[in-house]
Parts: structure tokens; sequence; C-alpha cells
């Protein structure tokens, strides 16, 4: 008699070979390639504590870019501890965070305050919350005039103005002005969801994040962990990281007292004594809220 | 083949799968929202306030007459504002004629204001004082204008300093204008004033549209005023008016609601305008709007004279710029007369007025003797006025005696006796200003027109305050005794006829003066001086020019001359830093006791000076708060007499300065019985000696320390003299002795001290020997009346006392009166054991006895004693 055997009649160890070519290997091969091709989402935190000046200027526009060419960084919540500071640097990260929202969401989480230079920075994120107590607001310009004019016999100028920059009249212009761009900013950034008249922003008082949410001048009464669920909400992610861009744009800055040359330093929470010092105001435009400590 | 794609396709699915789990276990399928496109930022509001092309605006022509003169700019309250802030006002009054005056507080506000139509005070940060207030109404009432300026960024800054660090506290709470403007029923708010919808490139920036503007002078036909931080400003009486009102959308900083809101008004029948701001004065504000425009007619306001009401102590500023000048009765042009005229005619161009000598009918300053008043009738007439000498005068008058004759002045609500009174006429409502003077005698129109001549400063004190005044009219004193009318210019009644009980005292500066009566002030003071050169027949180079020069120093004594004193009139003073205050005291011979009180916490130094600016006495004893006083002080003549008052680390300050008679009774003597050291003999004291020596003649109040306890500050005021007797007790800590303190005081103020015992208590525990005789050392002093050079004197006894040598520290210089030593028969035999010293300086006198005074026989201590009053020199 001859031993025959039909094709269906396979080899255990073939079968277990085609099972673990076709079923085992690839979803092998999918869950050692789906973390290289699919990295884990994040979003990330920014802090902007204390004055806004050209170091926090540079620190914060750095982790935006950061943001921007990490595709990882799929939206930032900026937590803001800020009085605001110079009109120029504010403007720059008003411009660096319009700039930023082009390819990936933005929110601002305001802590303790986000006023003046802060607020105009505020204002160009895609939302803003605030706690009940925040600070927001303090819409307007501060500047010191100069003072009459002279002229020196030693000292040539070109021009009249060439040793002092303008007259009061035209630094007050340029004051109104920039107050004007500031009013603007924030009716850009706001959009419809402003409810106050540029009129009363200009008053520039200082508001409560309850007053501020009932002006339109935020969008939401949140935590800070609410902001960043709303920033992976808009980026569309269901799970995510949170990352300190900071660690990530600067990772070898440490804390440092050595005021000779830039370093980037961490940033602290924030220390309220700290944050209501009263500011040296050189000639210039700011964004600045000055606040009123209560005396001791 | 099929199954191969089978198989395939599974090994992708699989092969996919955990990326599609992985995806989606990170990101949403569905409802994931777009993001925003953000939108684009071009600002694009420029503002403009000035237009660069447009041409400065210029400013109206000056309205006002063609006058010159002054405008009072306050800078004693320390307003909060640079004078060269107000170029541009002070160029628009220049255009006027007019000029700023600086006011410093070193005069009276009152008599600062004689000479100006109008003052300005800008944001003062010191309140202003009563009198000042009153003198501010008054000026006002009789037409003066009054421009206030406040604003809300003129604030005082407060330097706070401790050991380490300094604060600056800015006080925005006080607001000093408010004393003033508070008068004439303005306030001005504690606010700022804010427009966001409508302002001048700021919100701060307030424009006042015409609709704003009242119907008055200062803004008629102006479309536009922009304030640049401006205080509301508010007037609450009738008399008041807005003047510039804001509109609907401006809000002030203490409301933040719509409201009427002035930031300027007038008040007092338009006489004061106050406005809330400073900076629309000042460059480059003062170019925007109408600005320029609203700045000449302040410039207008504040140079407009017209309504002013003069009243005498407004001599001579009533006078027109133009003057021409006659004595009546055309007297003989004599040197004196001349010399009269010239000082008078120098002393007025200083206050930019010319005085010429004109004839009769167009003259408008007359100086004559009544005798002469039927050439001036009408004008006495006009003002009801007749003057009656019967029968007329055909001789010089010999007498006073006029009770057989009638030598009156009929005014329409009294008769005065010509003699003693001058009369002074102006009438300030003709065109030009009449002046007419008349008096009895030449020696009394002299020291009229001394009056005229004091009066003739800008700064002059109100030198009509003895006068009896009337509206036009003043009757003054002419300081002459027993005063006989002269018949004409030159005749017997001279100034050795009239001249009154000081004539002998000529030169000494004080005679003749006008205020006598009234402890001449410094204007006064000086001004004798002129008038001794007036009548003095040798003209001397003392002119007008010398006295001005010495108004602000006192004679040399860097000392801002005050005023007069007059015993038992308390008189206050403000010190400013490093200045003096001179006040002038007349009279004597006198005991007085001077006495300056510190009302802040200031340290005094007081000085007293005779009319030769010869220091007689000064005093600083206190420290700062502290009084200083100088008791029993004797003025030894009838003269003037100067206190100044200073301040010794140059601090800001007040005080009081009383001049009193002396509380001093010349036979009231305080014993101190100093027995509550260690006794050196067994315990000893003199009570008994002083006692039965003063009770005779003397008030005798004794202390004994063991028992009375401690003397209190004032316990030894009073009295002619102490006797501070140690006996024969020892003080070891003379610096602890809180009673020897009390001496330290007494003796600074002047006192006279007996001063025994065997170890004086001043000397401390010094070295002793025994001690049984003395010499006596006669000198020309009273001290040593009744006694032989040389003449020896035996104790009763031997005592054990103090060696007053140069090893012990208590030797004596040469000014010291040496009365007795040691004698030949005890240790340190040729040592001082009694000496009387003077101190010139704090005019103290000290007898020291280093022996307990029982110990000296009977008579030697009758004698010491007796000898010891008479140097004393006793009131």
């Amino acid at each position: 008699m001859t031993e025959t055997t039909t094709e269906s009649e396979q080899s255990p160890t073939k079968t277990l070979l085609i099972v673990f070519m076709v079923a085992i290997l690839p979803v092998l091969i999918g869950l050692y390639t789906a973390p290289k091709l699919i990295t884990e989402p994040k979003i990330g935190i920014i802090r902007l504590t204390y004055d806004i000046d050209s170091y926090t200027a540079y620190e914060i526009g750095a982790q935006l870019t950061y943001a921007r060419q990490h595709d990882d960084i799929q939206g930032v919540v900026v937590i803001m501890n800020s009085p605001g500071g110079t009109a120029s640097h504010s403007e720059e990260l008003f411009m660096d965070i319009l700039h930023t929202r082009q390819s990936l969401p933005v929110i601002a989480s305001v802590d303790l305050v986000a006023a003046s230079g802060a607020y105009y920075m505020a204002a160009a994120a895609n939302e803003i919350y605030a706690k009940p107590t925040s600070y927001i607001g303090s819409i307007g310009v501060i500047a010191s005039l100069p003072d009459g004019v002279f002229i020196e016999e030693d000292i040539l100028t070109t021009g009249p103005y060439k040793a002092f920059g303008g007259t009061r009249i035209t630094n007050i212009e340029q004051i109104e002005t920039a107050k004007f761009a500031f009013l603007e900013a924030v009716q850009i950034g706001r959009g419809d969801r402003l409810q106050v008249t540029p009129e009363f922003l200009s008053r520039a008082e200082v508001y409560s994040g309850i007053q501020a949410k009932s002006y339109g001048l935020i969008d939401g009464l949140a935590a800070t962990d609410e902001a960043i669920a709303r920033a992976a909400e808009l980026a569309g992610l269901r799970n995510y990281q949170t990352v300190e861009l900071f660690d990530l744009t600067f990772p070898t800055a440490t804390t440092t007292d050595d005021t000779t040359t830039y370093q980037p330093t961490i940033p602290h929470l924030v220390q309220p004594n700290t944050l209501w010092q009263k500011p040296y105001l050189a000639p210039g435009l700011y964004y600045r809220y000055l606040g009123t400590p209560v005396e001791s | 083949m099929r199954r191969l794609l089978t198989y395939l396709g599974l090994f992708l699915i699989l092969l996919i799968a955990p990326l599609f789990a992985r995806y989606t276990g990170f990101y949403r399928l569905a409802n994931t929202p777009a993001i925003p496109t953000p939108p684009a930022y071009e600002p694009l509001n420029l503002v403009t306030i000035i237009d660069a092309n447009a041409p400065a605006p210029t400013p109206p022509s000056p309205t006002s007459a063609n006058h010159t003169g002054y405008i009072l700019l306050d800078l004693a309250h320390d307003n909060q504002f640079q004078q060269q802030e107000l170029n541009y006002l002070d160029s628009q009054l220049a255009a006027r004629g007019f000029n700023f005056l600086p006011y410093t507080g070193d005069t009276s506000l009152a008599s600062a204001l004689r000479s100006v139509p109008a003052m300005v005070i800008v944001t003062p940060q010191i309140a202003y004082d009563e009198t000042e207030l009153t003198a501010l109404t008054d000026f006002v009432n009789r037409g003066g204008h009054l421009f206030l300026v406040g604003d809300p960024t003129r604030f005082q800054i407060e330097i706070i300093e401790d050991e380490y660090t300094i604060d600056l506290l800015i006080n925005q709470d006080d607001y000093p204008l408010n004393s003033i403007a508070n008068l004439f029923g303005i306030v001005y708010q504690g606010d700022y004033l804010y427009n966001t919808t409508r302002n001048e490139g700021n919100f701060r920036h307030i424009i006042v549209p015409a609709a704003g503007m009242a119907e008055a002078g200062l803004t008629a036909d102006l479309e536009e005023i922009v304030f640049y931080g401006t205080h509301s400003v508010a007037v609450t009486n009738q008399a008041g008016r807005t003047l510039l009102q804001v509109d609907d959308d401006t809000r002030s900083s203490t409301t933040d609601r719509p409201q009427p809101l002035a930031l300027a008004v007038t008040a007092a029948q338009d006489r004061v305008v106050a406005v809330g701001d400073i900076d629309f004065l000042l460059p480059p504000y003062y170019t925007t709007a109408n600005n320029t425009t609203f700045i000449a007619r302040i410039a207008d306001f504040l140079t407009a004279s017209a309504n002013r009401q003069w009243q005498w102590p407004d001599f001579p500023f009533f006078l027109p710029a133009e003057n021409y000048f006659n004595y009546l009765g055309q007297p003989e042009w004599t040197p004196d007369l001349q010399q009269d005229f010239v000082t008078w005619q120098q002393q007025l161009t200083t206050l930019n007025k010319q005085i010429n000598l004109g004839q009769p009918n167009q003259t408008n300053i007359q100086l004559g003797l009544y005798n002469h008043a039927p050439a001036v009738t009408p004008l006495l007439a006009t003002h009801g006025i007749t003057i009656t000498i019967s029968p007329p005068l055909t001789t010089t008058q010999t007498t006073s005696d006029t009770t057989s004759t009638e030598q009156m002045m009929h005014l329409p609500w009294a008769q005065v006796p010509l003699a003693g009174t001058a009369l002074l006429l102006a009438d300030w409502e003709a065109n030009p200003a009449q002046l007419l003077v008349l008096a009895a005698s030449e020696a009394g129109l002299d020291n009229t027109l001394d009056r005229l001549l004091s009066a003739s400063h800008r700064d002059a004190p109100n030198m009509f305050s003895d006068c009896l005044i009337q509206t036009n009219i003043a009757l003054c004193p002419t300081n002459i005794d027993a005063e006989i009318l002269a018949v004409d210019w030159g005749g017997a009644t001279d100034d050795a006829t009239n001249d009154d009980d000081n004539t002998s005292d000529d030169d000494t500066a004080n005679d003749d003066t006008p205020n006598d009566d009234t402890a001449n002030d410094d204007t006064a003071n000086d001004d004798t001086t002129n008038d001794d050169t007036a009548n003095d027949d040798t003209a001397t180079d003392d002119t007008a020019n010398d006295d001005t020069s010495d108004d602000n120093n006192a004679g040399g004594l860097n000392a801002t001359p005050q005023g007069a004193l007059t015993i038992g009139e308390p008189v206050t003073g403000q010190l400013s830093g490093n200045e003096g205050h001179a006040w002038y005291l007349g009279g004597g011979p006198a005991l007085v006791d001077i006495t300056v009180t510190s009302q802040d916490d200031i340290d005094l130094v007081v000085e007293l000076y005779d009319s030769n600016n010869e220091l007689i006495r000064a005093v600083d004893d206190g420290y700062s708060g502290e009084r200083e006083r100088m008791l029993t002080v004797s003025l030894p003549a009838d003269d003037i007499y100067t206190i100044v008052v200073r301040e010794f680390f140059e601090e800001v300050g007040s005080y009081e300065l009383s001049v009193t008679e002396a509380a001093v009774a010349s036979n009231r003597v305080f014993v101190f019985i100093d027995d509550d050291g260690t006794p050196l003999d067994g315990g000893h004291d003199s009570e008994t000696v002083w006692q039965a020596y003063f009770d005779d003649s003397f008030e005798v109040d004794i202390w004994r320390s063991s028992v009375d306890g401690r003397l209190s500050t004032d316990s030894l005021d009073g009295y002619a003299f102490v006797v501070w007797d140690s006996g024969d007790y020892q003080t070891a800590d003379v610096f602890a002795d809180e009673d020897l303190g009390i001496l330290w005081l007494y003796l600074y103020t002047g006192g006279h001290l007996i001063l025994s015992g065997s170890s004086p208590a001043l000397f401390g525990e010094i070295d002793t020997a025994p001690l049984q005789d003395l010499t006596i050392l006669t000198t020309d002093s009273p001290l040593t009346n009744g006694w032989t050079d040389g003449e020896a004197i035996t104790l009763e006894g031997e005592w054990q006392t103090a060696v007053l040598n140069e090893s012990n520290e208590t030797d004596f210089d040469e000014s010291a009166i040496i009365v007795f030593t040691r004698g030949a028969n005890s240790e340190y035999s040729g040592e001082t054991v009694a000496a009387g010293l003077e101190d010139d300086t704090i005019d103290a006198q000290i007898f020291i006895i280093a022996l307990p005074f029982s110990a000296l026989p009977d008579d030697t201590q009758t004698t010491m004693l007796n000898n010891i009053i008479d140097w004393f020199e006793l009131p």
C-alpha cells in the first residue's frame, strides 16, 4: 500500500512557520516600529515669570521655536506670572505666538498676573484662562517724558533732537500711538469675544479673572491642568505628555547667580515680593503694570 | 497564489495594527478642530498733536494801560515749582511792563503786597498762617488780583531718613493751597481729571471747547484751551463762577462718573482766578490750542490795577510814576530841606517813582506848616477839613500854653489840636494822586517826613500803625513834646526849641523818630541816621542807600530786621535756615527779663546789643526745644537795643520772644544750705549768720537741702542774689548734683552768687588743708572797702578748707578780685581764700569764699557782706 498525503495536510512545522510569518511577525514588527514612527505627542509648557525684557523675550522665543520645530510638540501652554515689561519685547512675544499658532495651538494660563505687556502677549494665544482672582488687564503704556532740550558747546549733533530723541509732544504722540497699537492687538487677538469697548479698556485698569471673563478678556476660569487639557483638545490629542519646554530648549541651563554673563536660568516659581518690585524704567516705552503693594 | 495574497494581506494588517492602535491611542480620529489661522496684526493709528508745519501761535497785544511794576510771586511756602518754569508768563508780564517780584517770607506778606497789583501763588506746600490770610483777604477786598495755580503732579515729597535707609514719602493728603482758596469760596479737589474719549494726546490732557468757557474777558473768542494734568476746582459762593468747564466725557479720578467739572474758576468779583494746572503755562504746552492767548489774558488780568483801593499803609505806592513836589510857603531852600528832598527822591527812585520840584500849580505832593494851610484850603475843604488858628500867629510862639487860643483841626469826625499831630491827606482818586502833609513845626514836619521815608521801602512794615486813620486821612503823632506852632519856615521854632526830651541824645540814633513810642523798628531806626544827617548842618554821605543795605543785615549783625518790641508784648518769628532775626527794643534805663521760647524743636541763641551793636550779653544754655532766658538784664540808658535770635544749627522753626520787666525784687535773697555732703569739721553751716545779717533789710528765703529736698528749675527766679552755703560739707560728685545744675542755669541768666564753704560746692572734692588766719589784699574794688592791705585776720579756730591753687585746678585768672589769702600761720600761705569773679558775657557775679562764713570774726562778716552787696550793684 502507498502512503500519500493531501495538500491540506501540511506539516506542523510549516504551519507554525506560516502563522509566525503571517500573524506574529507583523505584529512584532508593528509593535517595534510604532513608537519609532508615532512618537507620543506632547504639550509644551512655557513659563513667563516676572518682567518681560530681552532675556525673557529670548528665552520664550526660543521655546516657541523649539515647539514649532518638533513634531511631538502638539500644543503649547504659557503659564503667566508677569506684570509686563518693555513694549517692544512684549510685541515680539505677541507676534511670536501668532506665528506659533499657525502650526499648533497656544493657550495662555494666567497664574497670578498677566498685566499690560504680559496680557499683550497673551492676547495672541488661541485662548486665555485665568483664576478667579488673577490680575488681568492694565492695557496701556507707561513712559517718562524727556526734559527740556539744550545744546552743548563741545557736543555737535546733526539734528536738534539727535541728543534727546524728540520733543515732549512727539513722545506723547508715540505713547498714545503705542496705546492704540496695544488696543488693536487686543481686538485682533480677542476678536468677537471682546465684550467691552477700546475706550473702556484704555482706562488701563487691572481686572480680576472674574471681571476679565465677563469683559471677554479671557475665555474661562480654569486651573493650569485644565488649560493644558484644552490645549490638547485643540491639538486633537487623546493622550499626551506635558513637558517643560525650557528643559528641552536649554538642556544645560542651571540656576546661577552669575550676573556677569548671560545664561538661561531655569524659571523659578514666582516669588510675589520679586514680582511686585518697583521696576527701573529706563527711557523708552513700557507695557508695564507698576502695582501698588500694601505697605506693611 | 490566493493564499499567498491572503497571507500578505493579513501580514500587512497585523503589521499596521499596532501603529494604528498607537496612533488612535494618542490622537482623536474625529472632531479634531482645525487650527484657526491667526489674525494679521497691522496697527495703523498714528496720533498727531502738533502740526510741525503750522506756525506757532502769537499772543495778543497787551490790553492793560502802560504801567510798570511787579507781580508778587510766592516762593515762601515750599512752592513746588521753579521760577524759570513760568518764563512764558513772565515774558507776557514783561510785555506789559511788569516783572515777577519773588516773595520769600523775609518780610510780612502785608508789606510785600503794598507795592503790587497782583500776586501769583503756585502749588504751595506750607499752609498760610492767619496773618498772611488776613493780608491776602484785605488785598483782594481792596482790588488786588490773585492768581492761584494748583497741579495734581506737584506734591510734597518728604524724605524719611533713618540710620540705614532713606524713603521718599509723597504727601498728597494735604492741600495747602486750599487754605487760601477757601477764603474766596474756592475748593481745589484732590483729584485729577481724565478723558479717554477726546483728549490732547493723553487721557489726562483735557480739552476745554468753546462751549465750556464762560463769557469773560479771559476767555472771549477762544476756541479751545488744553490743560495738561489738572485738578478740578469748585467755587462755592455766589461771588464766584466757573470759568472753564469740561465736557461730559471728562471724569474726576475721585468719582469716575459724569458730573459738571471745572478746571478754572473765578471768585471775589473776578479778582481771584484759580486754575487746576500749571503745565498749560509751561513749554511746550503753552503753544497748543489757544493757550497762548489765554496766558496773555492772564497777564492782562495780573497787571490790571485800575480797581485797586489804596490805604495809608500802601504809601508811597499809590503815588504815580511821576510826581511834583513843593513846600508850602516857599521856604528858603536850606541844606536841611535840600537833604530831605534828595533823600526822598533817591528812595522813591528805587521804587520806580520820580519826584521833581514843581510849581505850586503843578504839584501833587505838598508839605507845609499848619500856618500855611490857607494855601490849600480848597483841597482841605474837599475832604471836610478846616484848620483854625485863632488868633492868627504873628510871631513865633514861645510857649506851648495854648489855653487862650484855638489851634485846632476840624475834621468831619473829630476836632484835633494842631500841636503834636501831623495831618497826612492823600487823594488817591485824583489824577495824579495828591499828597498833602501839614505839621505844626518844622521839627514835627521833619519827623513826619522821616515817617514817609521809612515807609518808602518796598518791604517796609506798616509805618502808620500809631496814626489815626480814616480812609484817606492820617493823623500821626509828631513825637514832639509840647510842640509849638511855627509861623513860617526858619523861625525860632527850630529843632532845639521843639525837640523832645531826647535832644541831648541827638546823636544816639533814636532821636526824633516818629515811632519812638513804639520802640522803633529797623526802618525807623535806620532812617534816624538820615534824620541826623538831615538836621546836621554838615551833610554827610549817609544816604538812603545805606538804609537799604542795612535792611537785611541789621547794622552788620547778620540778622534780618523784624521790627519793634514792646515790653510785655511777646512777638513770634519764624527762623528759616541761616538767618538771624533782629528785634529792636527802645527805652531804658530798666531791668528786664528776656525770654525766647522755642515753638519747634530748635536750638536758640539770643544776643543783646546796644545801639552801637556792641554785644551786651548772649545766652545759649538750653538744648533744642528749650527756652533761653536772660534775667535781670540792665538796659543802662534810654537807647535802642537790638535783640538777635538765631538758630544754632541753622534749622527752620518758630519762636516766641518776650521782654518783660525784671521779676527781680532787689531785696529778696535766697540762701541755700547745702548740707547733704560729707562734713570736714563735724558738720557746720552759717545759716544764723545769713539770717542775722539779711533780716534787717532783705527778705530771706532759706532752703536746706537735707530738709527741703531738691530745687526746681524756677526756684531761684526773682531773687536779687543767691547765697550758696555748703558750710564744712563737701560735695563729691558735682556733675550729678541736680541742685548745682539749677545754680549754673541761674548764673547763665546773669545771676549774683555768694558761694561759701570749706569746699565751695562748685569745686567738688578737692584737696583741703588747715586754715587759721587770713591776709587781706586791697584793690580799688568795693570788695575791699574798709580794710588795709596786708591786714591779718585770725579765724575762730582752725578749719579744714579747700586750697584754691593751680594744682587743684582752682586758680583764678587776672580778672579775679582777690580779697583774702591764706595767712602766714596757715599751710599754703598766700593761696586764695576769697575772690570776686565777673563774667561780662553772661553778666554774672560770683563771690567765692573757701571757708565757712561763720568762721570769720563778726566785724569781718559784716564788712565783707556790705562790700559784696555794694559790688553786686543791686538795683
